[in-house]
């Protein structure tokens, strides 16, 4: 059966979502985009509204929340600000290895603590000459006595800034591995805030592990299977990159549409334009198309169910349509839409790194033709 | 710093702010009509806010071209006498507090010469305030502007606190004892006054020269 109607409850959440978005990050969006401060206090609001940590399940003090309600969460926050947005979700990325492939141990040591108290955590992967290359990791660790020992670095690093843990893919001598480290482990270095072009408020930096010692019981799941493991991660929140993208891409919609309603040109209100009318229906088309794709993946993993393909083509489409729908919202606004007071030129920064993180959109491709050639 | 940095975000998100596209001067969204309109009080352009996502998104309709700086500027001249005044005032008085103690002989008239530049200037005050009240209704045409607004509560503060000292000083510092608590007190309200002419006038400049 198909339904495209949410349930009563994820109405409810959606509208509390929306509302947080609407009150308590939109009217703060521009200065911490400026200032580029994390967002801790908005955090803290989120956190205690339950919006944040959602896929920890409720044996572990979390929400147990499908990835349909996290999509649902993920598109009305990024609509109010995606660099708060990525501050807040930055924490499902790095649990979500614990949650799939974790055992009690690391989820009463890791999770169960981010449930009750405000705490990040960040998932380490990417290295300087290993980034849509991910089996390429050269983060050493090295087994000596009952422990790990790490060495290597980490690059960009979403709230490695901040993070009291981090999912760390290491390699060993059976290939990437995957580990649960502290990040008051001694031996770890934290490298400086990177200023990037958009999403500015999120924490992102450079970690270096120096003779890092990791105890043996924080490897994750068995020694070789990082690659499953990130790959496995991946299946799951492509999907939610997806939805954050939708989430940009609607509020470039929503303000385009506004806009062309008010503002006149040539005595008349410039929606009525076909110029400018038929980007708007371009814009809605393709959004509704992206928010498909990625509910499917979400219902599909939700399921359990095969999603790779699918969350790879909602994650692919939803970023290029938000790439898409932020520059022509600039064009609809004109020169008003280059300047920074108004948020269509913040929203085409952002929109940007949709097509770049958690796995380019080319790699997207590579992953939905993979999956073709098998059949799938 | 960072409690100051999250109190201040607070206040911003209560205040409903703004900021013109044109010249960035930051507006609230109690400055509008009813149709959800309003005239950027410096550069004169007409907003239309409509609230888009938790938005504002200020669209320009027009420009008041009519309504340039006037050629005689007579609040801004009236302010600048009198704000002149009363730092020079507070010094002599602080002068002659300090002169009390190495030379006592010219320390009264020190006082009576702070005293007579702290009577005009609050005495000016009036006047400013005359003279920007008919800035509002002419230049701005009576518009509801959170920043003047707040210059008119600010100037009542600054009116209260202002003869209040002076009652302070005519009453409680007898036989010009300088060296009195109340004349302490005297000093240290015309010191709060000060402060609150520092906001009115950074106000006022944003109105004038924008953001």
């Amino acid at each position: 059966m198909i339904d495209f109607e949410l349930s009563k409850e994820q109405k409810e959440l959606q509208a509390v979502a929306r509302n947080f978005a609407q009150t308590e990050i939109a009217p703060h969006a521009a200065e911490f985009d400026r200032t580029g401060e994390f967002p801790r206090d908005i955090c803290q609001k989120a956190w205690e509204l339950k919006l944040m940590n959602n896929g920890i399940t409720k044996e572990y003090g979390g929400m147990g929340r499908s990835a349909i309600e996290e999509a649902i969460i993920a598109e009305e926050i990024a609509a109010g600000c995606s660099g708060i947005g990525t501050a807040m979700e930055a924490n499902g990325l790095a649990e979500a290895p614990l949650i799939l492939f974790g055992n009690d141990y690391h989820k009463r040591t890791f999770l169960k603590p981010m449930t009750e108290k405000l705490s990040f955590a960040a998932y380490a992967v990417t290295e300087p000459e290993a980034g849509s290359d991910v089996a390429r990791v050269k983060l050493e660790a090295r087994k000596v006595g009952k422990k790990w020992v790490l060495n290597g670095v980490k690059w960009w690093i979403t709230n490695g800034g901040i993070a009291s843990w981090y999912f760390v893919l290491a390699r060993t001598e059976k290939g990437p591995t995957g580990f649960v480290v502290p990040a008051d482990t001694p031996g770890i270095t934290r490298g400086a805030k990177e200023w990037n072009m958009g999403q500015r408020c999120s924490n992102t930096v450079r970690i270096q592990f120096e003779d890092v010692e990791v105890p043996e019981e924080n490897l994750i799941h068995e020694e070789g299977d990082g690659f499953k493991i990130a790959m496995k991660t991946f299946d799951h929140t492509r999907a939610l990159v997806g939805a954050a993208a939708l989430g940009v891409a609607r509020a470039a919609f929503t303000h385009s549409l506004n806009y062309a309603k008010t503002r006149k040109a040539f005595d008349r209100k410039i929606i009525t334009y076909q110029g400018i009318g038929f980007k708007l229906a371009d814009m809605a088309m393709k959004i509704d198309a992206a928010r498909f794709l990625v509910w499917r993946a979400a219902w599909l993993y939700d399921n359990g169910k095969p999603n790779a393909k699918e969350a790879s083509m909602a994650k692919a489409f939803a970023a290029d349509t938000a790439m898409e729908a932020a520059t022509e919202a600039v064009q609809i606004f004109g020169g008003y839409g280059y300047t920074n007071e108004m948020p269509v030129e913040k929203l085409m920064r952002d929109a940007k790194i949709y097509q770049i993180y958690e796995g380019t959109c080319e790699i997207q491709r590579t992953i939905i033709v993979g999956q073709l050639l098998r059949g799938r | 710093m960072r409690s100051l940095r999250i109190l201040g975000r607070e206040l911003k998100k209560k205040s409903r702010t703004f900021y013109c596209p044109v010249c960035h001067l930051p507006l609230s969204l109690d400055d509008l009509d009813a149709h959800g309109y309003t005239v950027c009080p410096v550069c004169s352009v007409v907003l239309e806010v409509v609230m888009s996502c938790g938005f504002p998104l200020p669209v320009v309709h027009d420009v008041e071209i009519k309504r340039a700086q006037p050629r005689l500027r007579t609040h801004g001249l009236s302010t600048h006498i009198t704000i002149g005044l009363l730092p020079l005032g507070l010094f002599f008085g602080a002068l002659a507090l300090c002169m009390e103690f190495f030379a006592f002989n010219y320390a009264g008239y020190m006082e009576r010469l702070g005293l007579i530049l702290f009577s005009v200037s609050l005495i000016g005050s009036f006047l400013t305030f005359g003279t920007g009240f008919l800035d509002w209704w002419t230049r701005y045409r009576h518009r509801h502007y959170r920043q003047i607004y707040d210059k008119i509560k600010l100037s009542i503060l600054l009116w209260v606190i202002g003869i209040v000292a002076m009652v302070v000083r005519l009453k409680f510092v007898t036989d010009g004892d300088i060296l009195s608590h109340a004349f302490v007190l005297f000093l240290c309200l015309q010191g709060a006054m000060l402060l609150i002419v520092g906001i009115i006038g950074h106000i006022g400049g944003n109105l004038v020269f924008g953001k």
